[in-house]
C-alpha cells in the first residue's frame, strides 16, 4: 500500500529472539495482505473485485472481514466513512491499513512480548506501556508543517490520522463530491484501529459535523485542527504536558 | 508557407525557454535522473525496521531522499539508520500545489495551543499523521536507502 | 467634344430602370456615379447631394511586419505549450499505471486548446493582421488549422479518461461517471467536448453541404461558448497549471485577451460603423444580364477608409435576409454619401438583392482584404477579373495613380456580360493603360495567351479576381510564367 511500517517491541520477558521472529512473521503477514489489499498491484484481489471480475465468495476470507468492517465503520460514522463512494469503486484503503497493522501487532501479542507499537504510516496500534511510563507518547504531525508536530498525546490505545494536507484535495465528499475541506487534520484515538482509521477520514470529510459525530461514538476520543488552526478535541483526549519543548 | 522556418524556430525558442524557466525550479523528467531500473511500477510496504529495547549499535546516518514531484507537488524523506535499521523516517521538504495549504504555509502560522513542537527534541514513542500512500514517497525513502547503502 | 464626363454617361448604354419612383432622380445619381469613374476630383454642381465633393479616406497602408510577428508569436507559444506539458512529467510518473497515456492526454490538451486560440484569432479580424493577409486568406487558414484541435482535443478526453481509468483500476465508463459527478469542471468540460464535436461534424463537407449557410453558421457559433465553458477545467485540473500561479495568469491572460479581440473587432467595431455611417439602399440598377448595382448612402462615409480592392460583409435589413451577410466588394471608390456595391446573380440570395427597395438599411462588417494597391511590389500591375471578380478591378483601378500604365484582362462567357467593362476603360485610358477584353467560352479563349497579350507580365505585380477555379488557373499560369509568388495577389469569389 505504499507506506513504511515501523516496529518497537519491548520484549520484556520473552526472549528476544522469539521477538524477532514475531516481527518478521507480522512483517511477512503485512506482506501477505499488502497482496491482497493493494489497489496499486494490477491483478490483486481487490481491483479485481472492484472491477466485479472476482465475487466474495472466491476471495481471501480477509476480504469478507475487511467488507463488514466498512460497513460497520459506515453506520458509526453515520455515512460520512464510505468506501463505496470513491470514484474508482469500493476503496477500503482508509480502513484496510489500520487493520493491517492491527493484525501484525496481534502477531506480537500472541508471542508474548511485554509492550509494543506498529506504526504503519501513521497508523498506531499499541500493545501494553512504555518502560517507565504510564502512557505513550504519540506525536500528532503538523499539518502544514512538515517537520513539527502539533501536540503530543498521551494514550494507551490506538490512534489513527487523517487529513488532506499531502496532495491536496483527494478526499471526496460522498455526498456530493466536493474535494475541500475546512478541517486540516482529525486524530482519532480509541481501541480498534480500523475504526479509529474511519472514523478519523469521516472527520475530515463531515467538515462542520465532525465535532457532533465525534462526540457521538462512545469510548473513542477526537482531535481536531481547522484550516483556521482552531483546535478542537473531546474530553478524554490527553495532551502531554510533561517534557515538550 | 514562406514564414515557415521562422515558425518552427520560434517554436522551438519557445520550447527551450520553458524548459530553462522550469529547470530552476523542482526537478523533472527532463533534468533529473534516467527511468528507473526495472521497478515494479506497485510500491509495496518498504522494509519494517525492529527497534529493540536495547540500543541499536553504531552511530545514526541521516540521507535526504531524492526530492520527487507527484504531480500536485514535491516531497523529499529524510531517512535516518543506525547500522542496518531505519530509525526514522520523516518528510523533509513538502510543497504541495493545494491552493490554501500553501497560502498557509506562507502566513503567519496560527498558534496551536501547544506551540509548534520540534519532533527531534520532544520524546515520542511515534508520529501519528496522514499517510503518504503516493508513490513519490516511496521512492523517495528508497533512494535515501540506496544513498545510505541499506538493503 | 464636350467634358469627358458627360460623354461617359452617353457610351453608358441605357438600361432599363428598376422603377419608375426613381426616374426623376435617376440621372443625377447616374451622373454622379458615372462621372467619378475616371476623375476622382470631380466635384458636381448639383445641389441635391451634399459635399459629394468630398473623397472618402483612403484605407490605411498595411504592414507586412505584423502578420511575421504574429506568426512568430504563435509558433513560440506553440513550443512553449509543449513544453509546458513535458516539464509536468517525470519518469517515476510515466512508469506508473496509465502514465503514458496520462501524459499524452496533458500534452494533447495543452496543444489542443493552444490551437484552438489560435483559431479564434484567425477569425477575430483584428485590423493590423487583416489588412496584411486578407480576410480570404485568413478563413482559409481557419479552415486548414480545423481538423488539429478538434482531432486533439478528443484524443485528450480519451487518454485521459483510459489513464483515470487505468490508475483507478476501473472501467472506463465507470471513470467518465467519475469525472463528470466529482471532479470539479468536468461537467462544463465534458459540455463543450460535446457542442465541439458537433461543431465539427457539421462542418465536415458532405455534411455541411446539406444544410443552409445561415444555420451552419450559427451552429458554428457555439464554438465561442464550448470554449468558454472548457477554460475552468484546464486551471483547475491542469497539471501545468495547478500550483503555477504564473503559468495560470498568463493562460488566463490569453484567453481574455482574445476574448476581447472578438469581442472589438468581430462584434463591436462591425456595429459601430453600422451605427455610425447608417446606410440605406438608394438605388439597384443592372448592370448587365444578371448584374445589379446596388448604390447605397449614408453618413460620415469621408471618414470609412476603404482601399481600392476591398470588400464589406454586407447584411441587408429586410425580411428575409436580414439573418444572412454577404461578402461584396465594393464597386467603385466611396463617393461620399454614396457608395456603390456590384452583384451577380447567382442563387436566391443574389436574386434578391436585385429586388431590393431603397430605403432599406443596410449593415456593414468591414471593410476586409488584402487586394490592393499595397500589396504592390512594382510600379506596373496586371489585373485580370474574370465575371464579376471585375468589381474588385474596378475599384482597386480608382487607387493606381495615373500613367502607371496598368494592362487590365476582362474575362467573360459573352459580351454582355461584360459588367462595367466601360467605366474600366474610362480609368485605364487615363492611366494610359490598356484592356483587353477575352470573350467566349472556355474552349475559345485560352488563358495562356497571357503571355502574349502582357509580354512582360514578369516585371508587373499581378491581381487576379473571380471564381474559384478561374482564379487557380490564372495564378498557375502566371506563377509559370515567372512573376515571383510575393507580386501575385487574387481573391476568390465563393457564393
Amino acid at each position: 500500500m505504499g507506506t513504511v511500517v515501523s516496529f518497537h517491541v519491548e520484549p520484556g520477558e520473552c526472549p528476544v529472539a522469539d521477538a524477532q521472529a514475531a516481527v518478521a512473521s507480522a512483517c511477512a503477514r503485512l506482506h501477505e495482505l499488502d497482496d491482497i489489499f493493494s489497489t496499486w498491484k494490477p491483478g490483486s484481489p481487490i481491483n479485481r473485485f472492484r472491477a466485479g471480475r472476482l465475487r466474495l465468495d472466491e476471495a481471501p476470507p480477509e476480504m469478507a472481514l475487511v467488507l463488514e468492517l466498512c460497513e460497520q465503520a459506515r453506520v458509526l460514522s453515520q455515512g460520512w466513512f464510505d468506501p463505496w463512494a470513491m470514484p474508482g469503486g469500493f476503496d477500503p484503503t482508509g480502513l484496510v491499513k489500520g487493520w493491517a497493522v492491527e493484525q501484525a501487532l496481534a502477531i506480537l501479542r500472541l508471542a508474548g512480548v511485554d509492550a509494543a507499537i506498529v506504526n504503519g504510516g501513521g497508523d498506531i496500534a499499541v500493545l501494553g506501556l512504555p518502560k517507565d511510563a504510564h502512557a505513550w507518547r504519540i506525536g500528532v504531525r503538523h499539518p502544514w508543517r512538515p517537520e513539527a508536530l502539533a501536540c503530543v498525546l498521551e494514550t494507551d490505545r490506538a490512534v489513527a490520522t487523517s487529513g488532506c494536507y499531502e496532495r491536496g484535495p483527494h478526499l471526496i465528499h460522498p455526498r456530493d463530491g466536493r474535494m475541500l475541506f475546512r478541517t486540516a487534520s482529525a486524530t482519532v484515538v480509541g481501541s480498534s484501529l480500523p475504526l479509529c482509521d474511519a472514523m478519523a477520514t469521516a472527520l475530515v470529510v463531515a467538515d462542520d459535523d465532525g465535532p457532533e459525530i465525534a462526540r457521538s461514538l462512545e469510548g473513542y476520543e477526537a482531535y481536531m485542527i481547522g484550516v483556521d488552526g482552531k483546535e478542537i478535541a473531546t474530553e478524554g483526549i490527553v495532551f502531554a504536558t510533561a517534557g515538550v519543548t | 508557407m514562406r514564414r515557415a522556418p521562422a515558425v518552427v524556430i520560434a517554436g522551438a525558442a519557445g520550447f527551450a525557454g520553458i524548459v530553462a524557466m522550469h529547470a530552476g525550479s523542482a526537478p523533472s523528467f527532463l533534468s533529473g535522473t534516467g527511468p528507473p531500473a526495472p521497478v515494479s511500477s506497485s510500491p509495496t510496504s518498504t522494509g519494517p525496521s525492529t527497534t529493540p529495547a536495547v540500543p541499536p549499535t553504531g552511530a545514526a546516518r541521516t540521507a535526504l531522499g531524492t526530492s520527487e514531484q507527484y504531480g500536485y507537488g514535491v516531497l523529499a524523506v529524510k531517512v535516518t539508520v543506525r547500522g542496518s535499521r531505519i530509525t526514522d523516517v520523516s518528510v523533509a521538504r513538502l510543497q504541495t500545489a493545494e491552493q490554501y495549504s500553501q497560502r498557509l504555509a506562507q502566513q503567519a502560522i496560527p498558534v496551536l495551543r501547544n506551540e509548534v513542537l520540534s519532533a527531534q527534541s520532544t520524546h515520542i514513542n511515534g508520529i501519528s499523521g496522514a499517510t503518504y500512500t503516493s508513490e513519490a514517497y516511496a521512492y523517495s525513502v528508497q533512494s535515501a536507502l540506496d544513498l545510505l547503502g541499506v538493503k | 467634344m464636350s467634358a469627358p464626363r458627360i460623354e461617359s454617361v452617353l457610351l453608358v448604354k441605357s438600361l432599363p430602370v428598376t422603377g419608375p419612383i426613381l426616374e426623376g432622380r435617376f440621372r443625377k445619381v447616374r451622373i454622379d456615379m458615372a462621372s467619378v469613374t475616371f476623375d476622382p476630383t470631380y466635384a458636381p454642381h448639383s445641389g441635391k447631394h451634399r459635399r459629394q465633393s468630398v473623397i472618402s479616406r483612403p484605407g490605411t497602408a498595411p504592414r507586412p511586419v505584423v502578420a511575421d510577428v504574429a506568426m512568430v508569436l504563435a509558433g513560440l507559444g506553440f513550443g512553449a505549450c509543449i513544453a509546458l506539458a513535458v516539464t509536468a512529467e517525470t519518469w517515476k510518473q510515466l512508469a506508473a499505471r496509465g502514465g503514458v497515456a496520462m501524459f499524452l492526454g496533458n500534452l494533447t490538451g495543452l496543444s489542443g486548446t493552444y490551437l484552438a486560440l489560435i483559431m479564434v484569432l484567425l477569425v477575430s479580424r483584428i485590423p493590423v493582421v487583416e489588412r496584411v493577409l486578407g480576410q480570404d486568406k485568413l478563413l482559409a487558414a481557419h479552415r486548414r488549422l480545423a481538423p488539429w484541435p478538434i482531432s486533439l482535443i478528443v484524443a485528450h478526453a480519451v487518454l485521459l479518461t483510459f489513464a483515470y481509468a487505468e490508475a483507478a483500476q476501473t472501467g472506463v465508463w465507470g471513470q467518465v461517471g467519475a469525472f463528470i459527478s466529482s471532479y470539479p469542471d468536468m461537467l462544463t468540460a465534458t459540455i463543450a467536448l460535446v457542442v465541439m464535436v458537433a461543431i465539427a461534424v457539421t462542418s465536415v463537407y458532405s455534411i455541411r453541404r446539406r444544410l443552409r449557410r445561415e444555420t451552419w453558421w450559427a451552429v458554428h457559433l457555439f464554438m465561442y461558448l464550448a470554449l468558454a465553458l472548457a477554460f475552468a477545467h484546464e486551471i483547475a485540473l491542469g497539471p501545468s497549471f495547478v500550483g503555477h500561479p504564473l503559468t495560470r495568469f498568463v493562460w488566463s491572460v490569453l484567453w481574455a485577451s482574445s476574448a476581447g479581440l472578438v469581442l472589438v473587432y468581430r462584434f463591436g467595431l462591425p456595429l459601430f460603423r453600422t451605427l455610425r455611417h447608417r446606410l440605406e439602399v438608394v438605388e439597384v440598377h443592372p448592370e448587365g444580364p444578371g448584374t445589379v448595382s446596388v448604390v447605397c448612402r449614408g453618413r460620415h462615409l469621408d471618414r470609412l477608409a476603404v482601399a481600392g480592392g476591398q470588400f464589406f460583409e454586407w447584411r441587408f435589413l429586410t425580411k428575409g435576409m436580414w439573418w444572412q451577410a454577404h461578402p461584396f466588394s465594393l464597386s467603385a471608390r466611396p463617393r461620399p454619401p454614396f457608395l456603390r456595391l456590384t452583384v451577380k446573380g447567382i442563387g436566391d440570395y443574389s436574386s434578391a438583392v436585385a429586388r431590393l427597395r431603397p430605403g432599406t438599411r443596410v449593415a456593414i462588417e468591414g471593410p476586409y482584404g488584402a487586394f490592393t494597391t499595397h500589396a504592390r511590389r512594382r510600379s506596373r500591375v496586371a489585373l485580370i477579373a474574370g465575371g464579376i471578380g471585375v468589381t474588385a478591378i474596378r475599384s482597386l483601378l480608382e487607387d493606381l495613380p495615373r500613367d502607371c500604365d496598368p494592362v487590365v484582362i476582362l474575362r467573360a462567357s459573352s459580351a454582355e456580360e461584360l459588367a462595367l467593362a466601360s467605366e474600366v476603360a474610362e480609368l485605364v485610358r487615363h492611366r494610359k493603360g490598356r484592356v483587353h477584353e477575352l470573350v467566349g467560352s472556355r474552349s475559345e479563349v485560352r488563358i495562356d495567351r497571357l503571355s502574349e497579350l502582357v509580354p512582360d507580365l514578369q516585371n508587373r505585380d499581378v491581381y487576379v479576381s473571380g471564381p474559384e477555379g478561374f482564379v487557380n488557373r490564372v495564378v498557375a499560369t502566371v506563377l509559370r510564367l515567372g512573376v515571383p509568388k510575393d507580386s501575385v495577389h487574387f481573391e476568390v469569389y465563393s457564393l
